[in-house]
């Protein structure tokens, strides 16, 4: 049986909980739900449910997507509800829709993701990042040809060009607070965090990031295939 | 209230695994703050991951929550990190239901699993704002109580909780409760409080004795300072567990917490008799929960929570009369539902590796077996009953149905130990490793964990001396220079963990002082081996006029007054003295059970 695609909010009550700690409450949000989701086979099943690109501790989503493969047939819609209804606060489901047989697994289909970051005046010491600043950043930005990030993850450095896979960045600076937009692409390697778009553009340090509500926005599947048939479509898809 | 949750979100993104803090949890329980008539606050001295994997805390959470004029929420202790942040940015102790102060609750009630924890206890009293001692409190502190294990013997905390509850907490936390909130309406003194917590059964408040000392500095006996104090403490223990309250919709956690599954306890207290265990006297007598019960439990717990897996917690589950029908029932009720099940605690049986074929009808990793002694001989001085032959032939039938890993614990530093049982935990070991090669060849995995006897109060062993570090340690590096295979693994707990556990166990009111030394040099998290630093325990020992040796002297003879003797557990000191002269009489089998 093809698998459901299920997409979901994740709100400020649950922003700390991991990916992980996602995974486990929406399986368990179907167990009470009283949905039968299908097992993998062999030593030790495993419920069959594949999930997108992680979404970090503290960040926001109002696009999360998760594939659920059905022991039994389930009409989407009541889906939807009876989840909603048993979920804990902050989860919410928005859309389930079926998955074309062939189609790649989610967090294939996945290859843009949009963050919309709020930098707050009061993250930002001695005030001196005026807006100006941001602004011209912005513009080196634009400019150089490369801007490597390095992440070392067990022992291992991680490299990412912002350039190649930051296809879209802007910066728009409220009275209370600097909204900077970013669209970063998912590659073989993984992607680079808004975090790390923040630190190396706009020169913001460790502390100052974490003071910074980050927000996943939107995401854009890679080809039409990917896409579940009656997904709202995404605003990089044409 | 508005600041307090800004200050919170504002904090959370700077430490570790803040989902430990947030609450929000599916089934916990939110009331109406400002409904309430009394608002308790269950602290557990621990880290989120173990405090919510205790089913006493659940248990009296769903208690209070029950009463329609309580409010119950928790709060456990801050990991290193989110405590110096909070000191940093003076944000007090709050509870996850409504990030509300610890101290604008009514009753603050710790949990006291183990005797490591105190110095956190004292730590969260402090980050709450809260005086750390009974006698500093103002009238607008909340009341500090506590119970847990470690009420048998709570004089070393005895200067910082006002009221323990010892023994069974379901209906004592009830009468503390409606006594408080009565002592409230009649707006009398703190003492008052404390007079009449004093009257109810099992409820100990220490600030109403004092202690009395020789000229050499040894523990006479508690004096009482006023006349309503009771000489003697009874436990309390419900009698009927059917009819006593269980969570029917435990919370569910969203971090992984140590034991992240559905936890019914299915018996309390231990029909065995070890003489060096101390669960078995202060949770007597064994009752079971009917398999009714239980099955109700499971079935309305599974629906509430969605858990994938059930753990039937006791001392020793396959003690219970009807174990294998409710595993069966469980097998055949949510065969579509892929619910595996946990025993914690299984005797090394045939019975109970028959138990565990039909419970892992998929996994077969590890097994967990407590034989604590390396010879039939020891074993039987100390009342544990398998002999050698039972333990291996189970052994043997578990690699037969494709298990690879046993683990097996052992104490070391036991009465009447000597290098002959060190010999025979190496032969037992070693033999369960070729049993484990005939059927599982490189794989099979014998993990030994041995840990110092700690002797402890209301045990047969109470008068017992606790070996010496070296002596400890030079036994420590015997088993590990003979256990050379490396399908044999060998973990030890830390030895001055275990002396410092073991002064505790049966100190007396005056390491409150050792407690609070400690606490204020930046002892915190003694139980983690990575965050406790026994230089900082040694020179607070130091400076306190406790004699170091002080934990390793046991009273001089039976007849001599022991610090908790005004607990009574329920079981007679002759039995205790009995037991302990059969060790050694080695006549074990007279036991009783």
């Amino acid at each position: 049986m093809s698998p459901l695609r299920l997409k979901y909010r994740k709100g400020a009550e649950v922003r700390f909980i991991s990916h992980l700690d996602t995974g486990r409450a929406l399986r368990r949000a179907l167990n009470r739900a009283g949905i039968a989701v299908a097992y993998s086979q062999g030593f030790s099943p495993r419920p069959k449910m594949s999930f997108g690109p992680p979404l970090a501790v503290g960040h926001l989503s109002e696009t999360e997507y998760v594939d659920v493969a059905m022991a039994e047939p389930l009409d989407p819609e009541r889906l939807a509800d009876r989840l909603n209804a048993v979920l804990p606060a902050g989860l919410h489901v928005l859309w389930v829709g079926k998955v074309p047989p062939g189609s790649p697994s989610v967090s294939a289909a996945i290859t843009e993701l949009e963050y919309k970051s709020l930098v707050p005046w009061s993250a930002i010491r001695d005030g001196d990042k005026a807006e100006r600043e941001f602004q011209r950043a912005l513009e080196r930005f634009r400019r150089v040809n490369e801007l490597v990030v390095e992440r070392e993850r067990k022992g291992r450095i991680q490299r990412f060009d912002l350039k190649q896979q930051v296809p879209m960045l802007n910066v728009n600076c409220g009275p209370d607070e600097v909204e900077i937009t970013s669209r970063i692409s998912v590659g073989q390697g993984g992607f680079p965090k808004p975090e790390e778009v923040l630190r190396a553009v706009f020169s913001l340090d460790e502390e100052q990031t974490k003071g910074v509500l980050i927000t996943r926005t939107d995401v854009g599947f890679g080809s039409a295939s990917g896409r579940a048939k009656g997904a709202r479509r995404s605003k990089y898809e044409s | 209230m508005e600041e307090l949750h800004q200050a919170i979100e504002t904090l959370l993104p700077f430490v570790s695994k803040p989902a430990r803090y947030i609450g929000n949890e599916v089934n916990s329980i939110h009331k109406d703050w400002y409904k309430a008539e009394t608002k308790v606050l269950l602290a557990f001295p621990d880290i989120y991951e173990i405090g919510m994997s205790h089913v006493g805390l659940r248990i009296i959470y769903h208690v209070l929550n029950s009463e329609p004029g309580i409010l119950c929420e928790r709060v456990f202790a801050p990991w290193t990190d989110c405590d110096e942040r909070m000191r940093e940015r003076e944000i007090p102790l709050f509870s996850l239901e409504s990030w509300r102060p610890a101290r604008d609750f009514d009753i603050v009630g710790f949990s006291l699993q183990y005797e490591m924890g105190y110095t956190n206890v004292l730590n969260m009293l402090d980050l709450a704002g809260i005086p750390l001692r009974n006698a500093d409190r103002p009238e607008t502190s909340p009341l500090v109580i506590a119970g847990g294990p470690c009420a048998f013997n709570p004089e070393p905390m005895a200067d910082f909780i006002e009221a323990f509850v010892v023994g069974d907490g379901e209906e004592a936390v009830l009468e503390v409760v409606s006594t408080y909130r009565l002592w409230r309406e009649r707006g009398e003194g703190r003492r008052e409080l404390w007079r009449e917590l004093a009257k109810l059964k099992g409820v100990y408040v220490p600030g109403l004795y004092e202690g009395r000392y020789d000229g050499d500095g040894r523990f006479q006996r508690l004096e009482s300072l006023d006349s309503g104090a009771p000489q003697v403490i009874g436990k309390r223990t419900i009698d009927d567990l059917d009819s006593a309250p269980y969570p029917v919709a435990p919370i569910v956690p969203f971090v992984e917490v140590v034991h992240d599954r559905l936890a019914v306890e299915i018996m309390r207290g231990c029909p065995g008799s070890c003489r060096f265990c101390q669960a078995a006297t202060i949770y007597s007598p064994a009752r079971e929960r009917g398999r009714e019960k239980i099955q109700e439990l499971l079935g309305r717990g599974l629906e509430a929570t969605g858990y994938e897996e059930v753990s039937l917690t006791a001392l020793s589950s396959t003690d219970h009369s009807e174990i294998e029908g409710i595993v069966a029932w469980v097998r055949e009720e949510f065969a579509d539902r892929h619910i595996s099940i946990s025993l914690p605690s299984l005797r090394i049986d045939s019975f109970s590796a028959d138990l565990a074929r039909k419970i892992a009808m998929e996994k077969r990793t590890g097994l967990t077996f407590a034989p604590e002694a390396g010879t039939e001989r020891l074993r039987r001085a100390v009342n544990k009953k398998i002999d050698d032959a039972d333990m291996l032939g189970t052994v043997e039938s578990l690699f037969a149905m494709g298990w690879t890993a046993v683990k097996l614990y052992f104490m070391v530093g036991l009465p009447t130990e000597t290098e002959e049982d060190l010999e025979g935990l190496i032969q037992l070991a070693t033999m369960m490793m070729r049993l484990g090669r005939k059927t599982a060849g490189a794989r099979a995995r014998i993990n030994v964990a041995v840990s110092a006897f700690v002797p402890k109060p209301h045990t047969p062993y109470q008068w017992e001396k606790m070996a010496g570090v070296d002596e400890l340690n030079e036994k420590y590096r015997f088993l590990r220079s003979r256990l050379r295979s490396r399908q044999i693994s060998l973990s030890w707990r830390d030895t001055d963990l275990a002396r410092l556990e073991a002064a505790f166990a049966r100190g007396d009111r005056r390491l409150g002082e050792l407690v609070f030394r400690a606490w204020r040099m930046g002892a915190r998290f003694d139980a983690w081996s990575s965050e406790m630093r026994m230089d900082t325990w040694r020179q607070a020992w130091a400076e306190s006029a406790i004699p170091f040796e002080f934990c390793e002297i046991p009273p001089a003879s039976p007849g001599d007054p022991l610090p908790w003797q005004h607990i009574d557990a329920g079981v007679a000191m002759a039995y205790l003295l009995n037991q302990r002269e059969e060790t050694y009489s080695g006549c074990a089998f007279q036991c009783h059970r």
